[in-house]
């Protein structure tokens, strides 16, 4: 077993260190680049943190949506079989909802914050 | 417009702008060095058969495909069009020589030129030059427009000076002067899609993308589910379309709108309402979420701007259009990763546009829920 820092913790000095150190140094022409690593780096670090979970929860309702368990990745595959071809509006309404919940929960990673609007 | 496009500032994908496409450095970076002043000099001295001064010569790329050079040229008398001045103030647009353009850049000047001539604000260009030997590339000299262009400075210039229904209003008039126009007079090099329905294509289009995902993401097969039952009949009049009209490809001055900028995606046909629409699109609002069109206002002004050059507003046609421009970007967001992992363009940025897929379908989610028909 790896020793601490653990990964979220890793992730998070890469990522202060890219912003508070790095990016200050660099050419301007890099600057975009170096921002966007140390986003991507917050994001690994919160997909480290939140991720398992997610992926359990996200399992456990399309299991309900789709009535039988299976491995994630099918369970997507399934799923979207079925939504893009599909004429059961009852069923697309009950994945309209599921899926909110479950992107909701890929913005927890991805962008905090994004799921703030709920308009069009 | 193609979607999941390897280049990350094209007209048709995920482009330029604050968060997407790899960013300065990428491309030719001209640094206003003296060979490119005399090739400048050169080529306008021999257009306008004038002695020509390149001044104040300076590079200003934001991280464009295309380099744009500024500057001042200083003529021994006057053009004979024109305003009478001696310097003018300029802009030379560098095209990259590697890259297969979407439209002949003369078919480009060209529909810049029409629309100028109907009263879209477009600045005006002097000429066209394909010779690649005068500044690398092939390029054209157009006037130069001061003003704001990088949207975030564009929304606080508006907030600041109170312009925000003001600028959706002349967006919505300068889309309904260019849908005016006969299309049978765009340049006829200008890309053609075709006479079929406009959005069955692009329907089409994103069917292809999809299937080109590196995994399945049922957001996005509700969204093409969706827009397959509400597909709507071909447009009762197809016009020119500019194809990329948003807050990013304006400039703003304290008095509006000055200019609508990159027309490099511009079609001969197409539905007018996906030109209306891809500027309200959540993304092109720069946070402001609540303001419809491109952070500036809702779109009550646009809508009016948009009726009052002559255009006919279609609400439910331009939801639908919302709806297939919202899932078009997250698909070229996705195809931007899978370019970077198969190595077409690996770039860093270009592979974390993979991680922003779950905002598009956030966002194509909201537009998708039942009651969501009016404007936000």
């Amino acid at each position: 077993m790896q020793y601490r820092p653990n990964a979220a913790e890793l992730l998070q000095t890469i990522a202060d260190l890219l912003e508070v150190e790095v990016l200050p140094a660099v050419p301007p022409a890099l600057a975009h680049r170096v921002r966007v690593a140390g986003n991507l780096a917050r994001i690994l670090e919160r997909e480290s943190r939140l991720g398992p979970a997610a992926d359990r929860n996200e399992q456990h309702l399309l299991a309900g949506l789709l009535g039988h368990e299976g491995e994630l990745a099918d369970q997507r595959a399934e799923l979207s079989r079925r939504l893009r071809t599909g004429e059961d509006r009852a069923f697309e309404a009950e994945a309209w909802q599921v899926l909110v919940e479950v992107v909701r929960a890929d913005l927890a990673v991805a962008k905090p914050g994004h799921d703030r609007w709920e308009g069009s | 417009m193609t979607t999941a496009a390897a280049r990350p500032d094209a007209g048709t994908g995920p482009s330029a702008g604050p968060d997407a496409g790899p960013g300065p450095g990428v491309g030719p970076a001209p640094d206003g060095s003296p060979d490119l002043a005399v090739g400048l000099a050169d080529f306008l001295g021999t257009t306008w058969d004038r002695r020509v001064t390149i001044a104040n010569l300076s590079s200003s790329s934001a991280g464009a495909r295309r380099s744009n050079l500024l500057f001042d040229a200083q003529l021994d008398r006057p053009l004979d069009t024109g305003t009478g001045a001696t310097t003018l103030h300029l802009v030379a647009t560098i095209l990259p020589t590697s890259e297969i353009q979407l439209n002949p850049i003369t078919a480009e000047a060209d529909v810049r030129g029409l629309a100028e001539q109907a009263g879209v604000p477009v600045p005006h260009i002097h000429a066209v030059c394909l010779d690649d030997s005068y500044v690398g590339g092939p390029f054209f000299v157009s006037d130069r427009v001061d003003g704001e262009s990088v949207p975030r400075r564009v929304l606080r210039l508006v907030h600041e000076h109170g312009l925000g229904e003001r600028v959706a209003a002349q967006m919505g008039e300068a889309l309904g002067r260019l849908h005016a126009v006969d299309p049978a007079l765009a340049p006829a090099e200008l890309i053609d899609p075709g006479p079929g329905n406009p959005a069955e294509l692009a329907l089409a289009a994103a069917d292809e993308a999809a299937a080109e995902l590196l995994a399945p993401r049922p957001a996005i097969s509700l969204g093409l589910r969706w827009l397959e039952r509400h597909l709507p009949s071909p447009p009762p009049r197809r016009t020119i379309v500019h194809y990329d009209v948003r807050n990013g490809n304006l400039i703003v001055g304290p008095d509006g709108l000055r200019a609508v900028l990159d027309w490099e995606g511009a079609r001969r046909q197409g539905d007018p309402m996906e030109d209306v629409a891809w500027p309200s699109l959540r993304m092109w609002r720069f946070r402001e979420d609540e303001r419809e069109i491109g952070g500036f206002a809702g779109r009550e002004p646009y809508v009016a701007g948009y009726e009052a050059a002559g255009g006919t507003f279609d609400a439910e046609r331009f939801h639908w259009w919302k709806v297939l421009g919202t899932l078009r970007w997250g698909l070229g967001l996705a195809g931007q990763a899978a370019a970077h992992l198969d190595g077409r363009f690996v770039n860093v940025v270009m592979a974390a546009s993979g991680r922003r897929v779950p905002e598009l379908e956030w966002d194509l989610l909201m537009l998708l829920r039942p009651d969501s028909m009016g404007g936000d």
